[in-house]
């Protein structure tokens, strides 16, 4: 019995081979671990998830706009935030409630973004390709901003005409309320969108509705 | 190690081996997939405020054992789940008969493994599939390096007087 209990001393510390049926099986359940399939969905699984928390956000500011100045914010998968007229703290703490990431300010990562969007609103180019990463909402709202976005500069739609695009000709109010939810202002037009009977609809607020009109007038678009 | 590793870091080194673990602890392959992201997300909370980086290992296998207990009072409520880990029994030159008493021998180790206490289970795998030190595993478990054997020790007699009859006549 002392030798038996010897070889399974030493079969666990891994010095000898298994001394019994019993250590065999044990063996044969648990030794050559999950197959190389299983851990790579496991790998996969986990990147996933981590990603969300390692997904760096660079940020910068553009002046010189009509509009005034323009916080922009982008993570590896595309512009994720626009704001106009905010404080810097007020952009920084939007972006930390978005994403898990410490915002990082970087003229040079926005570059891009900032060339095209200024080049936009100073009507040298019609439209603005830059990728945006719509992840971080509801897939009805990704849907309806989607859908926004294909109206053209100079033209306008009705919040009951993306709500018949979409597939959803009576979520009229809800798609009023993902345009105004929107992330990224500007570079998926919203302001393109209006109310059936021509007033700007939908939008709360003095501020908004002079943002609107602005951004509307610089597009050639007149409104009555 | 005079410098703390990033985080990343931790991910690409340990994760591989981490899953292994929480895959034999937990003995289901869906199981030990939420419950290595759990362990990772844990780990993530933690890591700003952890100053000894001499023993990440035994940190991580730590938290990872934390949450399969965590996972495993979950599974309590609900129904027992049966012995993913088999393969099929292949045809081939043994006899059916054979290999159906070796697979029912299989499946009742198993049971009995997962019927052990969790840190007998826990100090046993790490012992001896995951090659932990018996100072990791005392500061993966909490107490000391003789309790941490002594949990090792005590699963396999536990095994070995269930299997009494069978193992025997070696």
């Amino acid at each position: 019995m002392n030798k038996q209990k010897d070889n399974y001393v030493n079969w666990v510390e891994g010095n000898g081979s298994a001394p019994d049926a019993l250590a065999r099986s044990v063996d044969a359940l648990y030794a050559s671990g999950p197959s190389a399939q299983a851990i790579r969905l496991a790998k996969l699984g986990l990147q996933t998830t981590l990603s969300k928390l390692f997904s760096p956000i660079y940020y910068d500011r553009l002046d010189q706009t009509p509009l005034g100045p323009v916080w922009l914010a982008a993570g590896p998968r595309g512009l994720v935030a626009v704001e106009y007229n905010g404080s810097e703290e007020s952009f920084r703490a939007y972006l930390a409630k978005i994403s898990k990431g410490l915002p990082t300010r970087s003229p040079q990562k926005m570059s891009g973004a900032k060339k095209m969007l200024l080049a936009y609103l100073h009507g040298r180019s019609n439209r603005i390709e830059i990728d945006v990463d719509l992840s971080g909402i509801t897939p009805f709202q990704r849907r309806v901003l989607e859908e926004t976005r294909k109206v053209p500069r100079g033209q306008v739609s009705t919040y009951a005409e993306i709500a018949r695009r979409i597939g959803q000709p009576k979520a009229v109010r809800a798609v009023g309320q993902a345009l105004r939810r929107n992330p990224v202002p500007i570079v998926v037009p919203c302001h393109r969108v209006i109310a059936s009977d021509g007033s700007l609809g939908g939008y709360s607020g003095q501020m908004r509705d002079r943002r609107k009109i602005e951004l509307l007038r610089l597009e050639g678009v007149a409104l009555a | 190690m005079n410098k703390k590793p990033d985080f990343e870091s931790l991910v690409e080194f340990h994760s591989g081996e981490l899953f292994g673990y929480l895959w034999r602890l937990l003995g289901d392959e869906a199981d030990a997939r939420d419950c290595l992201q759990d362990t990772f997300l844990r780990a993530y909370r933690a890591y700003a405020r952890v100053q000894d980086f001499s023993h990440l290992r035994a940190w991580l296998y730590k938290i990872a054992t934390n949450a399969a207990r965590t996972q495993l009072s979950r599974n309590h409520r609900r129904e027992s789940r049966n012995a993913p880990l088999l393969e099929p029994i292949p045809s081939g030159e043994r006899a059916v008969d054979v290999q159906v008493a070796e697979r029912t021998q299989l499946a009742q180790v198993r049971q009995a493994v997962m019927a052990l206490p969790d840190r007998q289970r826990a100090a046993l795998m790490m012992r001896k599939y995951q090659q932990l030190e018996y100072a990791e595993i005392a500061a993966a478990l909490g107490g000391s390096e003789e309790t941490a054997r002594a949990n090792v020790y005590q699963a396999l007699k536990k095994l070995r007087d269930l299997f009494a009859d069978e193992v025997n006549d070696e």
